[in-house]
């Protein structure tokens, strides 16, 4: 079979961009994050019931209540920021880097104002918290978390 | 007409203005020769007929649009649509110039595409640091890269094996029960 050279060439075109377009397809896609703000206090005892998994891994924490005073639920696409302010008035930024090879994304998680940053990786069913701005006598936590599975 | 000799093709040049040199010698035979003038009045007759003709049909025409005309009712035939038969015509003429480069830019074309994604999958992310090591990063559902933060606050990062949740707390002093800390 002879392959004609235009027809070589269309070709070659098609797959470039056919493969070049999903790749990029995949980078543009959307990822939803769930947000919490959660207040913590040593005052009293009272942990809100959707709290109760996540307050294990704040045992080491010198607080014990727990309180979701905010959440909100952004999408993050690579290149985009997303900005959250917290009750303090301290505005955290939420950016997608990557997504990595093991399916987690890369975010960059910052607060200008506390001169912080942080680079995670989270994958479904993940939750990074982030914690100790002072607020009302107490901390405010700070969470992200991505559903085990994720809406695109 | 047959009873003149005079060259009829020196009649009919000095007719078209082509006689040259000769046009005095056919003006003088012209004058004198009845068959000739005839002759002349009938070529003239039926050279005003032919432009009158062409007038008719064509009208005033200016030369080089006329040439161009004639060359595209000549030219290969094209397809309908005025731009897409000039962009099929501009493509040919760039295959025709330029076939093999425009096959080895292909080529690399796709053959980068195919490979970018593979290299970038198989090498991974050059700027992953990861805190915990290359193999629970692929196990842990998050894990904490990095963390800066400038002036006199410090930032612990806590997170029991095997959990689901990374906490970094920037430590205000009196927040964190240090003495259980990992």
């Amino acid at each position: 079979m002879v392959l004609h050279p235009r027809f070589f060439f269309l070709l070659c075109i098609s797959l470039g961009l056919g493969v070049t377009l999903s790749t990029s397809r995949v980078e543009a896609a959307e990822h939803a994050l769930k947000i919490q703000i959660i207040h913590a206090t040593k005052s009293g005892k009272a942990v809100d019931a959707e709290l109760r998994p996540l307050v294990r891994d704040f045992s080491q924490l010198k607080f014990s209540s727990f309180r979701i005073i905010d959440r909100a639920q952004i999408k993050v696409a690579v290149g985009a920021t997303s900005k959250f302010q917290l009750p303090n008035g301290l505005w955290m930024d939420v950016a997608l880097k990557e997504l990595d090879r093991a399916g987690g994304l890369r975010l960059n998680v910052s607060a200008q104002k506390l001169k912080f940053k942080s680079t995670i990786a989270i994958k479904p069913g993940g939750t990074v918290a982030v914690g100790g701005p002072l607020y009302k006598g107490g901390a405010l936590i700070f969470t992200l978390s991505r559903e085990k599975s994720p809406s695109r | 007409m047959s009873d003149c000799r005079f060259s009829k093709e020196i009649l009919h040049a000095w007719v078209d203005g082509e006689a040259g040199e000769a046009s005095g010698s056919v003006i003088s035979h012209v004058t004198e020769c009845p068959v000739c003038t005839l002759e002349v009045e009938r070529l003239r007759a039926s050279g005003q007929f032919l432009r009158d003709l062409v007038d008719e049909a064509v009208g005033e025409v200016e030369p080089l649009m006329a040439l161009q005309s004639i060359r595209e009712r000549i030219g290969p035939k094209q397809g309908p649509g005025g731009v897409f038969s000039r962009l099929r015509l501009g493509w040919d003429r760039v295959w025709d110039k330029h076939r093999v480069a425009l096959a080895g830019a292909a080529f690399a074309f796709s053959l980068g595409a195919l490979v970018a994604p593979a290299l970038l999958y198989f090498t991974g992310s050059s700027t992953g640091r990861s805190l915990q090591g290359e193999q629970s990063a692929r196990t842990a559902s998050v894990m904490v890269e990095s963390v800066e933060i400038e002036g006199g606050a410090k930032t612990v990062v806590l997170q029991p094996e095997g959990s689901s949740t990374a906490v970094i707390w920037i430590d205000s002093g009196d927040s964190i029960d240090h003495g259980s800390a990992p």
